[in-house]
């Protein structure tokens, strides 16, 4: 309900949301708020996630903000419109509540969904609290919107670890947003009778690369234009955001890099790691597109021992996606990384996991393990068991 | 009568050059450039039924009691429907008047 709230305070002008677990009580909650009246927009019950992304990018190229949210295969089923709303410059913010993606069948939390959609062109920032649920979204109007920006943006929310879950959080008063957000205009092109264009026309080999090239310097610009709206978002509401946070990673001996809600947890573990005397920190990743390389390479390139703990499997890679990355800004530091996986379909990321995971970076520590190695980190060993055939001879 | 908002645009800010794929002139689509065969009708034979313009894609065609059969050759990409379709078959596509050239 925290993204609700921040849609709300966006004061969105068109609302296109399909239902889909767990995204269901946000589209819910904003025809609620449309039905009384408190928020004044129009809901459009589309009839698929591609049409309500369709929708979301022609009502915004008209100058409102467009409001829509998803998850896994929702967000599966909009991934050739992505392309459009990246590529025409189109800033909308988009509520992502991670869920897996199919097969197996699931319903909870993963980061599947929106990894499968990291080359779309879109900015992805990733919550840890209710509260960073807010925030992020407010903040990421404003990013989206910058007009060396244009790009569209994802903030993601750990599907039922913090969609469903009730936390307090601070919600500003409409007066307060307003002055850090103020009513949107385009900065780009738009769809008026009276000035009519012909937007996303068929583009020869001759201008498409230039295009797409001016797609990276928005991602070059947001990189650029992130730390001042952080600071004048602590200006105006009185909190802190990041583009990573690294806690205490100064003197770690092995450290541990995370993404979602699921830092929380692993911070917390590091207090008490910390307690019983290991040298142990957390890098949390809140930005992943554009990604904070040089940050991440500054935060990781004296720690001996790193591992990057994934909440998807990113398979047939090296390594999980995060893991990729890290190791591509990281990996010559001198430090090992190792890809870790854990979390998927659902499953809670406990203290007990963390700590499992911090076990293990001890052992490539100490040179009881391979760091080249992927461990899934809480995947049962003898996960060929599960099914068994029923009746024969096994 | 549909209520229309205000118009937000008109705010926004003026570019002159815009990102992404767009046309703001839309005479740079003379599709005629691309016709190979000209369709070429018949004056004696042609009824004036409309069937032609009714028919054309492009909606180019002018033809009825006072006008013969007339294509706008900007467009024409010689599709060669209106010679298809026409009841009397006096349409011919022909070489005459190439595109693109």
């Amino acid at each position: 309900m925290a993204m609700v709230e921040a849609m709300k305070r966006a004061r969105v002008g068109v609302i296109s949301a399909y239902p889909i677990t767990p995204q269901s009580p946000v589209a819910e909650k904003l025809s609620e708020y449309v039905a009384d009246d408190s928020l004044k927009a129009e809901y459009i019950r589309v009839e698929s996630e591609h049409t309500a992304l369709s929708c979301a990018i022609g009502a915004q190229l008209t100058g409102v903000r467009a409001c829509t949210a998803t998850s896994s295969v929702g967000l599966a089923l909009m991934h050739e419109v992505l392309g459009i709303a990246a590529g025409c410059r189109v800033p909308i913010v988009m509520g992502i509540i991670n869920r897996a993606l199919v097969a197996p069948w699931s319903l909870w939390c993963d980061h599947q969904d929106a990894m499968a959609e990291r080359d779309s062109g879109w900015i992805q920032i990733y919550a840890e609290s209710v509260q960073e649920v807010f925030d992020y979204m407010i903040y990421a109007y404003k990013l989206a919107e910058h007009e060396d920006v244009l790009l569209p943006a994802m903030v993601c929310q750990d599907g039922f670890f913090l969609s469903h879950t009730a936390e307090i959080a601070m919600i500003p008063d409409q007066e307060t947003v307003d002055s850090f957000l103020p009513a949107y205009i385009s900065k780009n092109t738009y769809l008026d009778v009276n000035n009519p264009m012909f937007i996303n026309n068929l583009t020869p080999s001759s201008e498409f690369g230039e295009m797409r090239r001016q797609q990276k310097d928005g991602f070059d610009a947001a990189k650029a234009v992130a730390p001042a709206i952080m600071e004048e978002f602590e200006q105006a509401f009185g909190r802190k955001l990041h583009i990573v946070e690294a806690y205490r990673c100064d003197d770690a001996d092995v450290a541990l890099v995370t993404i979602g809600s699921m830092s929380g947890t692993a911070k917390h573990t590091v207090d008490m790691l910390r307690e019983e005397g290991k040298k142990v920190g957390v890098l949390r990743l809140v930005f992943f597109r554009p990604f904070p390389h040089e940050m991440v390479r500054e935060a990781l390139k004296n720690v001996p021992t790193i591992g990057v703990l994934d909440r998807s499997a990113g398979l047939g890679a090296q390594g999980a996606p995060v893991y990729v990355e890290v190791k591509a800004a990281a990996g010559d530091c001198g430090g090992s990384i190792t890809s870790l996986v854990g979390g998927l379909g659902g499953r809670d990321i406990s203290v007990a996991t963390i700590k499992k995971a911090f076990d293990h970076l001890y052992a490539v520590h100490e040179g009881r393990a391979d760091a080249d190695e992927q461990v899934w980190v809480d995947v049962r060993a003898d996960y060929n068991e599960l099914r068994r055939k029923i009746g024969g001879n096994d | 009568m549909l209520k229309q908002q205000e118009n937000a645009t008109t705010q926004s800010v003026k570019r002159k050059i815009y990102f992404g794929p767009v046309a703001t002139h839309v005479t740079d689509v003379d599709t005629g450039a691309w016709r190979i065969l000209t369709p070429v009708a018949d004056d004696e034979k042609c009824i004036r039924c409309g069937i032609c313009q009714k028919h054309c894609p492009l909606a180019i065609i002018q033809v009825d009691r006072e006008t013969p059969f007339t294509v706008d050759l900007r467009f024409c990409k010689g599709c060669g429907i209106c010679s298809q379709v026409c009841p009397k078959d006096c349409i011919a596509m022909t070489e005459i008047g190439k595109g693109g050239e």
